[in-house]
């Protein structure tokens, strides 16, 4: 088993009252599984999303990854296992813009201190991967949004990641474009990459394996 | 109108409070330095200026070559106003000023005892001239009975009520005072009291008296004393170098025709100059005590930080303002699409630096205060924070719109750059230009320069400072005090010679280790003059020699090593020299034991040498070692050095035995000491005044730097977030975000390390060349100013850094 989420209770005190962002979610996610999280705006994805990233913090209950108790991690720790387990992947795809296609697959392996040599070819295979070489000098603003998301796809996957995490892909791109980036998740999720996707379209959805619906911070 | 956007300017400069204050504060640093050195500059250039027709009034000064040494001397012989009366056409007024102190000064006081007044300085022998020339308000009397008695004398108003508190100037006519001086006694009747001249003036004789217009023999023709003062008023048609040209002529007449009658040989070179008033005041190669002068190099000095500093905090707000723009796009677009014309943009972006700057001089208006009160070393007497508050508030005005276009212009241009419609289609506004260098860049370099300049600046100048205090001065200065018998009591009969069974009582005092009379070692007063040596066959070698009384135990008591022969013996008058090291070169005798038994001194009287001693300092540091001679005069022994006992515990008892027994000899407030080592410091009393200067110039750059960079960092965090929120995902840590902030900081200050550098350097060696002994400027100072620039910078933009690299990163990534 992947990760584990028992009982995770997340609010926020407003005005003397508490909004609950997240109520008790339980949710198992197993290896290799393909996971979509669906549900109206404000009920609570992204949150779930980030909680699973280790991104955000909960208030209650306990979450478990790759066996190790995330709850009562450190920081630090916690940004090690996510550092080395998880790859974000965003709507608007949070490149930088001062960096190349090149340098923005770098970024993450210069801070999981790979050696030079090694972030080289690491780079270039991934370059390679996505059919970018070309592109590889260009910076993002040069580039299309499809083109950019597979950048963002590819740096998320760069250190091989047993996870990725998806806010909304192809939130901010054509119909096409996005087709493009769900059938890469697919065949991604086919050569064993476990995926959770936050979305809003039941068509995307249906590329997951597996739904879950949230409903004002609840799982329905 | 104006009022709308006087309401949105505010109501804007409220909403970036932060950057508000930090533009104010720094401006309202600036603004007070500069009003405070503006009064000071304007007041030393406010020297006579309301003398009618200052332009033509002109000081006759002497110009000197001693021992191949130029030097001027603010004086003239006296018969020279006469010389010129009597020969010269084209002048107004011929003015002597000759002016005298006194020992003491007692005035009758009908009914009691008369006051007496200790050392009084300030009377001047002066004819019809002076209050021809000068324009007195008389308060009671009048010039023609003060002239027509010989033994009148006519008192400044506030002189008369020193004298005479608590009288009216008309109740004191008539009155007597009586003068003591060295030679004689006189007592005057008070013919007048004058109004004070308006301030500041070159002019500052408080008591007047009649000049005598005596013949003067022929010899008096070649003395010059800085005190006797000549000035003249020239002609609407005159040329002053004509004039100057006769004035040096009648001088070197005379001079011609004492040589000729007196067969002298002495060689001494001398000629007249005219100073013009106006210059007379800056005129710091002259040596006065009397007069107040003004160094010009210090004061464009002062004019140069001023300036500076008032550019620091102009760059403290171009740099915030151009980093706000970024934040600022979305209103520009609106207005711009709104129909705001460029115009209305850049009025809207000046009026905000404008109200700014006006805020900033109110807050000047406390700070200057605080400047005056840190300055107080520096600033002359009688210059206060505000005398005339309109010419502050016409000061503000004009330095307020100097910033606002200095200031404001730039960014408002870049305002205006500002396309509305890239404004509304981005979807995020992203980091831009953190890469290559920009404007802001330049202008924080430059910022970081200056800043450098004066850490560097004021290391050196410390540095240096310590050296001429602290370093080895070839001899022990260590828990020596001085006491000096008072000038008037050593030449009166009472007290002639009681310094010697003084010195028997208090050898006696157990916390003594030893004692001696004797000029100091090192002193501001000496005495020189040129002996000669003259081996046979050979022509005589005459050289300048610093002559130095001293008794037997003195070179024991400053630890001088005697390198060949021996102490003085006692005696009463000299009888033989102990020469230093320099003396021996100077007289090239090979070695010390070859100047034993040599004879030297002036013509007629050469005495042996029986003893040579190490070189050591007898002047500041900017005077490098004269050739010496240690002699015994038993008459010029008038100041003790004691040397106390190692125990400082024991020195505040040994300080009032001294004093109990000092007292048995002299009269009452004659006895007063100084440890020799304070008063060595005293004598750098100026180079205090600089290094306090350029310490403060150092902090306040440093401050209106740090403000400026503080602000930056905190835009560019804030404009970094999303960037450092993707960093973090991606698994950067808190320290690499840190690094990744403040390095480019870092970078800027090293660079500006490289400029100020050169600069510092050359600015110092060119103040280090006055002094014969001196530092060396090294690597290391230079690298120390960096390494405090960079800690500086770094404990600056350090909390901003860490705050932007522990913020939580799903708050910067949210999508809109």
């Amino acid at each position: 088993m992947l990760l584990q989420l028992n009982n995770i209770f997340k609010w926020v005190n407003s005005g003397g009252q508490r909004i609950f962002l997240l109520k008790d979610i339980n949710l198992e996610v197993e290896e290799g599984e393909f996971i979509s999280i669906m549900g109206p705006s404000g009920s609570g994805k992204s949150t779930l999303l980030n909680v699973i990233g280790m991104l955000d913090a909960f208030d209650e209950g306990e979450y478990n990854f790759l066996e190790e108790s995330v709850h009562d991690l450190k920081e630090k720790h916690r940004a090690n296992l996510y550092k080395e387990y998880i790859g974000f992947v965003f709507q608007s795809y949070h490149l930088l813009d001062e960096l190349t296609v090149q340098e923005n697959l770098e970024m993450p392996l210069i801070y999981k201190k790979f050696k030079g040599s090694e972030r080289k070819a690491m780079v270039a295979d991934m370059l390679d991967r996505f059919s970018i070489v070309g592109k590889k000098d260009l910076f993002p603003a040069q580039l299309s949004g499809g083109q950019q998301q597979l950048v963002g796809i590819a740096r998320a996957l760069i250190s091989n990641p047993k996870l990725i995490l998806a806010d909304e892909p192809t939130g901010n791109l054509n119909s096409k474009q996005g087709e493009e980036i769900m059938e890469l998740f697919k065949q991604l999720n086919e050569e064993g990459v476990t995926i959770i996707q936050v979305t809003h379209s039941e068509k995307n959805a249906e590329y997951g394996s597996r739904i879950i619906n949230l409903l004002d911070g609840r799982m329905i | 109108m104006i009022k709308k956007y006087l309401r949105t300017t505010f109501r804007h400069l409220w909403r970036k409070r932060l950057f508000t204050a930090l533009n104010i504060f720094g401006l309202a640093i600036g603004i007070s330095v500069c009003w405070g050195i503006y009064r000071i500059v304007s007041y030393e250039y406010s020297y006579d200026k309301n003398l009618v027709q200052n332009e033509k009034i002109y000081r006759v000064v002497s110009g000197f070559v001693f021992d191949e040494k130029e030097s001027y001397n603010g004086g003239a012989s006296r018969p020279l106003y006469q010389g010129i009366r009597e020969q010269m056409d084209g002048l107004e007024h011929v003015v002597p000023i000759f002016e005298n102190s006194f020992r003491s000064v007692e005035v009758d006081n009908p009914s009691g005892r008369p006051l007496r007044f200790d050392d009084q300085k300030g009377v001047a022998e002066i004819d019809s001239a002076y209050f021809n020339f000068l324009e007195y308000r008389w308060l009671s009397g009048t010039k023609s009975s003060f002239l027509n008695d010989p033994n009148s004398v006519v008192l400044t108003e506030s002189r008369a009520k020193q004298y005479f508190p608590d009288q009216a100037p008309n109740e004191i006519l008539d009155r007597t005072i009586t003068y003591y001086s060295y030679s004689d006694t006189i007592t005057r009747t008070v013919a007048g009291v004058v109004a004070n001249l308006p301030q500041p003036t070159e002019f500052t004789s408080q008591e007047f008296v009649p000049l005598p217009d005596v013949a003067y023999d022929l010899n008096i023709w070649t003395n010059t004393n800085g005190s006797d003062r000549l000035y003249l008023q020239l002609g609407k048609a005159s040329n002053p170098t004509i004039i100057a040209k006769q004035v040096d002529d009648i001088i070197q007449r005379k001079t011609k025709e004492w040589r000729d009658q007196s067969e002298n040989t002495f060689n001494f070179k001398r000629w007249m100059e005219l100073l013009p008033l106006g210059e007379s005041h800056f005129a710091t190669y002259i040596r006065e005590s009397n007069i107040r002068k003004a160094s010009k190099p210090v004061l464009y000095g002062l004019m140069g930080i001023a300036l500076f500093l008032l550019l620091l905090a102009c760059i403290n707000y171009i740099n915030m303002s151009v980093a706000g723009i970024p934040q600022r796009t979305k209103e520009i677009g609106v207005r711009k699409t709104l129909g705001s014309s460029k115009k209305q943009l850049i009025g809207q972006f000046l009026l905000e630096t404008l109200v700014t700057t006006v805020l900033a001089g109110i807050l000047s208006f406390v700070l200057t205060k605080l400047v005056f009160l840190l300055l107080k070393d520096i600033i002359p007497e009688g210059i206060t924070p505000f005398a005339n508050i309109l010419e502050y508030i016409g000061f503000l005005f004009i330095l307020s719109v100097l910033v606002a276009i200095l200031a404001g212009l730039y960014p408002s241009w870049l305002i205006t750059k500002v396309n509305a419609i890239n404004v509304f289609r981005s979807t995020s506004l992203q980091t831009k230009g953190s890469k290559g260098f920009n404007l802001q860049k330049a202008l924080i370099v430059f910022q970081f320069t200056i800043a450098l300049v004066f850490i560097t600046s004021a290391l050196i100048i410390g540095k240096q400072l310590q050296y001429s205090i602290k370093s080895d001065m070839g001899f022990n200065k260590d828990a020596v005090v001085l006491v000096q018998v008072p000038y008037k009591y050593v030449f009166e009969d009472k007290y002639d010679g009681k310094q010697f069974p003084l010195l028997e009582e208090l050898k006696t005092i157990s916390g003594i280790q030893n004692i001696s009379l004797g000029a100091a070692p090192l002193s501001e007063g000496y005495a020189s003059s040129a002996y000669e040596y003259s081996e046979e066959g050979k022509p005589a070698i005459s050289r300048q020699v610093f002559k130095k009384w001293v008794d037997t135990s003195y070179i024991n008591l400053y630890n001088l090593k005697v390198l060949a022969g021996r102490n003085l013996h006692e005696s009463d008058t000299p009888t033989e020299y102990v020469i230093n090291e320099t003396a021996v070169k100077a007289f090239g005798f090979a070695s010390p034991h070859e100047a034993l038994g040599k004879f030297i001194g002036q013509k007629d009287e050469k005495l042996p040498i029986v003893g040579v001693v190490n070189d050591f300092h007898m002047q500041d540091f900017y005077e490098s070692i004269d050739p010496m001679a240690f002699q015994m005069e038993k008459g010029n022994l008038t100041n003790f050095n004691i040397k106390l006992t190692s125990n400082t515990n024991q020195w505040q008892n040994t300080l009032s035995e001294i004093e109990q027994k000092w007292y048995q000899f002299y009269p009452p407030d004659s006895f007063s000491y100084t440890f020799y080592d304070e008063s060595i410091e005293q004598m750098y009393k100026q180079e205090k005044q600089l290094a306090t200067l350029v310490n403060l110039a150092t902090f306040i750059a440093i401050f209106i730097s740090c403000l400026g960079l503080f602000g930056l960092a905190v835009l560019t965090a804030f404009q970094r977030t999303k960037e450092i929120g993707i960093r973090k995902v991606m698994g950067a840590s808190v320290k690499g975000i840190v690094r990744l902030l403040s390095k480019e900081y870092i970078i800027l200050v090293i660079i500006a390390l490289v400029f100020a550098s050169p600069i510092a350097w050359f600015a110092m060696d060119k103040w280090l060349e006055k002094f014969a002994y001196r530092i060396q400027i090294e690597w290391w100072m230079f690298l120390l100013a960096g390494v405090a620039a960079i800690a500086i910078a770094l404990f600056t933009v350090g909390y901003q850094a860490i705050k932007a690299a522990i913020a939580n990163p799903v708050k910067s990534l949210r999508t809109e």
